[in-house]
């Protein structure tokens, strides 16, 4: 029985002293602590997940105009010396971007939803544009032989292409952050 | 190695190099006081048990700066009480009851925890009626009542004047009073 009188709630306190930290965490509390020391060890500072992605999306296309830049200054330091060589370089060259872009191509493919059709429709059909365009350099540097303005639009076409899709799986990434549920909580 | 027979200093210096094994001593030893600390700020055994964990991170990175004017253990707590401090700020910004807390709180009103020692019980019925009062209530009594800090020290913590901190505590330990009051009389009837 709990009778309490004026000023006196010190008093029930002092008597309490050491009787107040009784409760434990739940279970497996050990192995919950363990894990957050181990990811604090293993990393200086951890990341979200999302600008994780972003930085490693930003990374990849620095590193792929690095590439671009490397390989274009090769076929053009190539192309006075031994013209004969170049159309294996510009092979090369082709693939390489070839499979760059079809790998962003499969990401954004994964990505299509109702939402998304009608960007990722709308960016096919530039992308046929630019292969129809790049297609077109072709025969010129057929014709002509290799010249440095082929080669450059050649080299700006593959970049734009890359550009594009890099921008729509962007987009991608906004219309469902738009339509994710955690966004909907003010529309009532 | 077993850590269990080093005392807190040898520990602390270990737990300085980053030796894991001697952080989880640390851990073993202070968590339990850590976590009911944290506990009767924030109130939730789940956010408590997080907050509390952090804490212990929190420390391990900033033992540099523990130079040992107080003991560790009122060093750590002192970092468990801002960081449960914070948590509960924060909570507030995005604060929204649900009516599962409502029911809970009401339903909580005279239960006894059967788990709980029979010795506890005072201390128990203490801290569920403290659950009732206002939040700053409860946390400027259970820092100048359970946790023992004075006046100016509360008022740093909680970010209040000292005046404000003063009359905060004595219409506290007032409005406390009342509510055992009325808990001992429902139970007598």
């Amino acid at each position: 029985m709990l009778m309490i009188q004026k000023d006196n709630i010190d008093e029930l306190f002092d008597g309490l002293k050491g009787q107040w930290d009784t409760e434990v965490p739940a279970t497996g509390h050990e192995a919950r602590f363990l894990d957050k020391l181990n990811a604090q060890q293993g990393t200086v500072s951890i990341k979200t997940g999302k600008s994780k992605t972003s930085f490693w999306r930003n990374l990849s296309i620095a590193a792929s105009v690095a590439v671009l830049f490397t390989i274009g200054i090769q076929i053009f330091n190539s192309m006075g010396e031994k013209a004969e060589t170049t159309p294996n370089n510009i092979k090369e060259t082709k693939f390489y971007f070839a499979s760059l872009i079809e790998k962003e191509m499969e990401k954004i493919e994964a990505e299509t939803t109702p939402e998304t059709q009608h960007v990722v429709a709308d960016a096919m059909e530039q992308i046929k544009k630019l292969e129809k365009n790049y297609a077109e350099l072709e025969n010129d540097l057929a014709e002509e032989g290799n010249t440095r303005q082929i080669l450059n639009a050649m080299i700006i076409n593959f970049q734009t292409r890359i550009n594009l899709l890099q921008e729509v799986l962007d987009q991608i990434e906004e219309i469902k952050l738009l339509k994710h549920p955690q966004n909907e909580n003010h529309i009532v | 190695m077993s850590h269990q027979k080093l005392n807190t200093d040898q520990l602390l210096a270990l737990c300085q190099e980053g030796k894991q094994s001697a952080q989880f001593e640390i851990y073993n030893r202070y968590h339990q006081a850590m976590y009911n600390t944290a506990l009767r700020i924030v109130k939730d055994a789940y956010e408590a048990e997080d907050v509390m964990q952090e804490s212990f991170l929190n420390a391990f990175t900033k033992l540099h700066s523990f130079k040992g004017e107080v003991m560790f253990g009122a060093w750590l707590k002192r970092i468990v009480i801002n960081n449960s401090i914070q948590h509960y700020r924060k909570q507030q910004k995005n604060a929204e009851v649900e009516l599962e807390d409502v029911m809970y709180r009401v339903e909580d009103k005279n239960d006894i925890d059967p788990d709980h020692e029979l010795t506890n019980i005072k201390a128990q019925k203490v801290l569920q009626t403290m659950k009732m009062l206002k939040d700053n209530y409860r946390m400027a009594l259970t820092l100048h009542l359970i946790e023992g800090y004075d006046y100016e020290e509360i008022g740093n913590i909680m970010q209040i004047s000292y005046a404000n901190c003063r009359t905060t505590i004595s219409r506290a330990k007032e409005s406390l009073r009342k509510k055992l009051q009325t808990n001992a009389y429902d139970t007598e009837r």
